[in-house]
């Protein structure tokens, strides 16, 4: 007799609140795309901000809505890319792997300094004292660490005082990028490893000055590649990546050693 | 269903207790005594254990508005049960644990495991899920307990054995005396010492994994380094 | 309304089901917990009153506490008791009643034995919060405690904090043993006189 009523009870009590959470489900229906929810779940996740839009949600609901590339993800890798076009129906574009690269080697070692700067680790505070630089050089990295801050895959690190790139770390979101005050930094293709890395357009005579290795713009290099993929524009020399055999044979006579050759 | 992988996961990387940091108010109060703890621990695993099954079974029926309302009323039935089981069988154990035991049905393991992994997977891994969870549970519930007693008051086993009867399952065993009581750092058996001791134990398995996790970062580069090599 | 329908018969099947299974479990298990809970019970009220019983046989005739015309609070030593339960001793040795008051940290439940003279026969706490060292040793196993416990044994219903052996440092306990002590006497007098 008991279990009927037990039964009966709270069967009654089921019902009930099945049948009212059945009507205030109709009240308050949001439309949800289940496609948002698909791409979501192909992406990584780390809410890096690297394909522009807030947070991984963000770019999903971008996505879902057609406002939005299938291939802005690279910390999701290709792969990801390509669910994420079969999900949503259209062929993904192809995601050329990019990396971040600091043109400038000047360093502890290399560099002449302007004035010794103590303060807060932010290389926008050296920049207010005139000259846009602690080092003579007014095309350096000033080497406090804002890419480092804003770096969340641990790749970048300031080393003697310049910034450098850990390659196998770097997924090419671009927020050193848009948070150097400086615009030094940019991303480069990874298959790209022979890099002029200084970017200064001083005279030669001038660069000799204020650092050991900037580039002076001396043009053996642009005389020597095989390839014609190497131009000095401004004193500066600038390898074009799209002509470049990797050869590494401007690197061997530059008399400065400043074209290196990346891992 | 992978037994091993999955017991690896729920007593070290995906303890409930230590590393998800579910269910943490009942393993503070409880862990007063060994008997409270193995009691509790194998309580939830059971509970743990029955619900898995009950959800999995079910998960292809239930519509998605009144999801959270059958887990509930499932947990809850089950958690009556083995209340009304623990009272009319181990009284003891009933008393000792209180409020405590009608409290696993928010305990959040429980409706945390049925909604992370029992509705998208068979019955046979949400079987061993609840197992292995609960196992883990259990272990992290016997070290509380064991660290609490033997430091708080010097005694081991407190409740559960006794020198003369072995073990006893109404609670009356005065458990092994290692040192005076008087020695012991009483405030440990007080609320205060369940926050202090779990704490240390967050911070003794975060480290542990860290270790780990390097280990296996550090191998990994060798490996690479040697793919390159070759 | 399909809907609605729906959603309503999955929860009815669901509460259903756990429901039947419940009421079984009830079932097996009623009898014993009822069995374990009057032996509690007996066994509580017989370390203050003892009572001579053949096996299985009554020891406590419980009274309700509605049908007395006496009020269920009694106010003793300035203090007010309430009266939690009642029972008489099957062998006509006395009664026990339980008592429930402020102690220094929240309520205390104790139970009194009180003979058919009107005096303690022994006293019981069975729920209280304490503090430990001070006041919560007087539910305690140890010497002191027992000491203070064993005070009360003799006294009758005008008993005062200076008659029996108060704690020191657990003054308002103390103060509220007695109370009650006192209230748990004079509580079975009025019910005596009011027959």
């Amino acid at each position: 007799m008991t279990i009927l009523y037990a039964v009966l009870v709270l069967g009654a009590l089921g019902a009930a609140f099945g049948a009212l959470l059945a009507f205030a489900s109709r009240i308050f229906h949001v439309e949800v795309d289940p496609k948002q929810a698909a791409v979501r779940a192909c992406l990584a996740g780390a809410n890096c901000g690297g394909c522009g839009f807030p947070g991984c949600d963000g770019y999903a609901a971008a996505v879902a809505k057609g406002e939005a590339p299938c291939n802005k993800c690279v910390a999701s890798g290709p792969e990801a890319a390509a669910k994420i076009a079969e999900i949503m129906g259209v062929a993904a574009g192809d995601t050329e792997k990019m990396v971040a690269f600091v043109p400038c080697s000047g360093c502890t070692d290399t560099a002449e300094l302007r004035f010794h700067y103590t303060g807060p680790e932010d290389c926008r505070a050296a920049m207010l004292f005139g000259g846009k630089s602690n080092k003579l050089c007014t095309f350096a990295c000033i080497g406090l660490g804002n890419c480092v801050k804003a770096c969340k895959f641990d790749a970048m690190h300031i080393e003697n005082g310049v910034a450098k790139v850990d390659r196998s770390k770097c997924v090419g979101c671009g927020a050193c990028v848009d948070t150097c005050p400086k615009e030094i930094v940019k991303l480069i293709p990874e298959k790209q490893k022979i890099m002029v890395a200084c970017r200064n357009q001083d005279k030669g005579a001038q660069v000799m000055k204020i650092c050991k290795v900037g580039c002076i713009g001396c043009m053996k290099c642009q005389r020597e590649c095989p390839a014609d993929a190497i131009h000095v524009e401004s004193f500066v020399a600038k390898i074009d990546p799209e002509k470049c055999i990797q050869c590494g044979h401007c690197a061997e006579v530059c008399p400065r050693h400043i074209i290196t050759t990346l891992k | 269903m992978n037994f091993k992988r999955q017991l690896k996961e729920g007593v070290i990387t995906n303890n409930p207790i230590l590393v998800q940091q579910l269910g943490m108010c009942a393993t503070m109060a409880i862990t007063t005594s060994l008997f409270n703890g193995v009691g509790m621990g194998l309580s939830v695993l059971i509970i743990l254990t029955c619900c898995n099954v009950a959800v999995s079974a079910v998960r292809k029926f239930i519509p998605d508005e009144i999801r959270l309302a059958i887990f509930v009323v499932i947990i809850a039935g089950f958690v009556t049960i083995v209340d009304l089981l623990l009272q009319a069988f181990i009284p003891a154990l009933s008393e000792s644990l209180g409020v405590f035991i009608p409290l696993i049905v928010v305990n959040c393991i429980i409706i945390g495991r049925a909604e992370a992994f029992c509705q998208k997977n068979p019955v046979g891994a949400s079987f061993v899920d609840g197992i292995t969870q609960g196992l883990g549970y259990t272990v992290v519930l016997v070290i509380m307990c064991v660290i609490r007693e033997l430091l708080g008051s010097g005694r081991f086993g407190g409740g559960l054995i006794d020198l003369a009867k072995g073990i006893t399952l109404d609670g009356t065993g005065t458990g092994i005396q290692l040192f005076n009581s008087d020695y012991g750092a009483s405030i440990l058996t007080l609320p205060v010492g369940g926050f202090l001791t779990l704490g240390f134990l967050f911070a003794a398995m975060q480290a542990a994994l860290k270790k780990s996790a390097k280990k296996k970062a550090a191998a990994a580069k060798t490996e690479e380094k040697e793919d390159e090599a070759a | 309304m399909n809907k609605i329908l729906k959603l309503a018969l999955v929860l009815f099947v669901i509460c259903a089901i756990v429901a039947g299974i419940l009421g079984a479990v009830d079932l097996i298990t009623r009898d014993r917990i009822q069995a374990y809970q009057t032996n509690r019970t007996n066994r509580a009220r017989a370390a203050v009153l003892p009572v001579k019983a053949a096996e299985g046989e009554e020891m406590y005739v419980d009274i309700p506490l509605d049908s007395l015309s006496i009020p269920a609070t009694v106010t003793a030593n300035g203090q007010d008791v309430e009266i939690l339960s009642m029972a008489r001793a099957a062998d006509g040795s006395g009664h026990v009643v339980e008592v429930k008051f402020s102690g220094a940290q929240g309520n205390v439940v104790m139970i009194v034995g009180v003979s058919n003279e009107l005096t303690c026969t022994g006293i019981s706490i069975t729920q209280h919060s304490e503090t430990p060292g001070l006041g919560a040793v007087a539910a305690s196993d140890t010497d002191k405690g027992a000491r203070f416990r064993d005070s009360f044994i003799g006294v009758d219903g005008s008993v005062q904090l200076k008659d029996i052996d108060a704690m020191s440092g657990a003054t308002i306990t103390s103060r509220g043993v007695t109370a009650g002590t006192a209230a748990a006497i004079q509580f079975v007098e009025a019910m005596l006189n009011a027959k």
